[in-house]
């Protein structure tokens, strides 16, 4: 009997090395796969499309959205997730002001994931687009490949970045922090396909929604409503304007007195909104400086 | 049209591809056309280009040796590169890339090492093959840009004929240059002439001349890509404001256009200037310099307009 015993122990002994190293074999294959065929004990049935409406009605422009991803994600100094584009429309007597949530959009067919050369970029099946940092070798080609400016270069991973739809919160039955935090319920999260249950899938069946560039073909799963198309649009013609959006560094955060002291000089003159701006741009060039 | 609307505050972006990119896309270009014009002679039996063939030859491998450093530079995981040995995605032109990257150089090397031996049968097949995939090698970069389609200045389907284009341009003028320059100074050094036999005057010319049938084809692909940018969509048209009146108008319009191709395209058709070796390498170099100013403007100028 104890040899018996003996020889079986043996046996699950053996048997149980070699399941041991097989395992370990298939996980070490298993980081070679892209990430989206490795399993995710996240991945859920095909019956959930995560999307978002936002009602630019309700959003009084209080920029918490971009404060509360910068504190969920840990977004670097002087890069942005999601952002507020703040718009002034019209000549004097008749101005209006207002202002579009950017983010992510999520798309059904996004090109960030078809450009990039290494499928770091990929798909889950809830729709989420994310970025395995990784595998990402930070070519940038996701980032001028996007049609909505949506990604950085994170300057401390060095890979490619870009809203997540705050992943992990979903996973765990939470709502992104940028939803969780809107004060006026402008940013609206849920799923798609869930007619029944969820607001988002709701407003987009009774609702005019907009989504952004619909004819880069992308299907963007970020809804607006009283979206206004000449917002969207706003001042891609003055090149002087330009200059502020495009901080002329690739690799690395450096901005010198004599640049904020440039944008200043170009600032002067121009409408009393500017001069948000330029508080705005100060403030936020600042905070790169102290980085 | 007054402006409706204005921008009182965005997030700032950065122009992600920038310098290194634009000597890339000059680099590839060069290596492709020095390569195909090496093919005339010794695949098309052209026989009197053979000895600026062999110089065309022998810069190909060369160029394209430097050519993906600056990639490598640009990378923001340079130690990552190697996942794009092993990791392929066929969608992405950049894919596309890295496996012409690896088989057009090594093609190259066998086609000069048989042009060394001068194994005329060889020489012909690797031409062969050399000839789509420098094509390729090139070509595939237009792609890159082009398939980027959130950028106006660059989805354009001319974009990759465009590259071609003036890649031929770049490496016949460059070609031209070094040609001038070994039968300048170094015409008597016995261990170059070993390798390299001379270069004929009629053929100097005669490169000056296609020289000039290249700039023609690449003024009218720049001027069809232009005068289509400027009457279609608002995108397009913004860009191509940005190219004519904007901050790259000097760059687009005087280093690329006026410099670097109608001034040579004209001194080149002259029938007294065009045979000086003095006019025929100013006008290289003007060339030289007006393709590079328009992989820099195709580059920065394409990320400079805000998508949103």
């Amino acid at each position: 009997m104890s040899q018996n015993d003996k020889h079986s122990r043996r046996e699950i002994l053996t048997k149980g090395l070699t399941l041991g190293a097989l395992t370990l074999g298939s996980l070490s294959f298993v980081q070679f796969l892209p990430a989206s065929l490795q399993s995710h004990e996240t991945q859920k049935s095909k019956k959930v499309r995560y999307g978002m409406v936002i009602d630019l009605k309700k959003c009084i422009g209080c920029y918490v959205c971009m404060i509360a991803c910068k504190q969920e994600n840990n977004v670097p100094m002087g890069y942005y997730r999601t952002w507020m584009k703040d718009v002034e429309r019209g000549k004097y007597p008749q101005v209006k002001r207002g202002i579009i949530s950017m983010l992510c959009n999520h798309c059904e067919d996004p090109i960030c994931n078809r450009n990039c050369p290494v499928k770091a970029t990929y798909q889950r099946p809830d729709g989420i687009v994310l970025v395995d940092y990784d595998r990402c070798i930070g070519c940038k080609y996701c980032m001028v490949s996007c049609p909505y400016n949506m990604r950085f270069p994170n300057p401390y991973r060095r890979t490619a970045d870009k809203c997540t739809f705050c992943a992990h919160r979903v996973d765990r039955g939470l709502k992104p922090a940028c939803v969780e935090a809107c004060i006026g319920k402008s940013r609206m999260f849920g799923n798609l396909l869930d007619p029944a249950a969820s607001e988002v899938s709701q407003l987009i069946a009774s609702q005019p929604v907009h989504v952004l560039k619909p004819e880069q073909n992308t299907k963007p799963q970020v809804y607006f409503l009283h979206l206004d198309y000449l917002m969207v649009e706003a001042n891609k013609t003055d090149f002087k304007y330009m200059k502020y959006f495009r901080r002329r560094v690739s690799q690395e955060m450096e901005v010198t007195e004599a640049q904020v002291k440039d944008n200043y000089e170009v600032l002067e003159g121009k409408c009393g909104a500017d001069r948000t701006y330029a508080y705005k741009l100060k403030d936020n060039i600042n905070k790169v400086g102290s980085l | 049209m007054e402006e409706l609307s204005r921008v009182i505050y965005n997030a700032p972006h950065d122009i992600y591809l920038a310098t290194p990119i634009a000597v890339y896309f000059f680099l590839t270009g060069i290596s492709a056309a020095s390569f195909i014009i090496s093919t005339l002679a010794y695949v098309f039996g052209i026989e009197r280009f053979k000895a600026a063939g062999k110089i065309g030859a022998v810069m190909a491998p060369i160029v394209l040796s430097i050519a993906p450093l600056f990639l490598l530079y640009d990378m923001l995981q340079t130690s990552r590169f190697v996942h794009l040995m092993y990791m392929f995605n066929f969608r992405s032109p950049v894919s596309w890339g890295s496996v012409l990257l690896t088989l057009y150089p090594i093609n190259c090397l066998f086609y000069l090492y048989y042009i060394y031996k001068q194994n005329q049968p060889k020489i012909k097949f690797y031409g062969y093959v050399g000839i789509p995939l420098a094509i390729a090698v090139h070509g595939y970069t237009g792609f890159i840009l082009a398939l980027a389609k959130g950028i106006a200045l660059w989805n354009t389907p001319l974009m990759p004929i465009y590259f071609l284009v003036s890649a031929m341009v770049s490496g016949t003028a460059l070609l031209i240059i070094l040609a001038i320059v070994k039968e300048t100074f170094f015409e008597n050094n016995a261990a170059i002439n070993r390798f390299f036999p001379k270069v004929e005057k009629e053929v100097i010319w005669e490169l000056g001349r296609l020289l000039a049938v290249f700039i023609a084809v690449d003024l009218f692909v720049a001027f069809s890509d232009v005068v289509m940018l400027y009457y279609t969509t608002p995108e397009n048209s913004i860009v191509a404001k940005l190219i004519l009146e904007g901050p790259f108008s000097n760059m687009f319009l005087i280093m690329e256009i006026a410099l670097g191709m109608v001034l040579p395209f004209i001194v080149l058709l002259i029938p007294g200037l065009n045979k000086s070796y003095t006019v025929l390498t100013v006008m290289s170099v003007l060339v030289l310099v007006g393709i590079w100013a328009m992989r820099y403007v195709t580059v920065v100028a394409g990320q400079y307009v805000p998508l949103m």
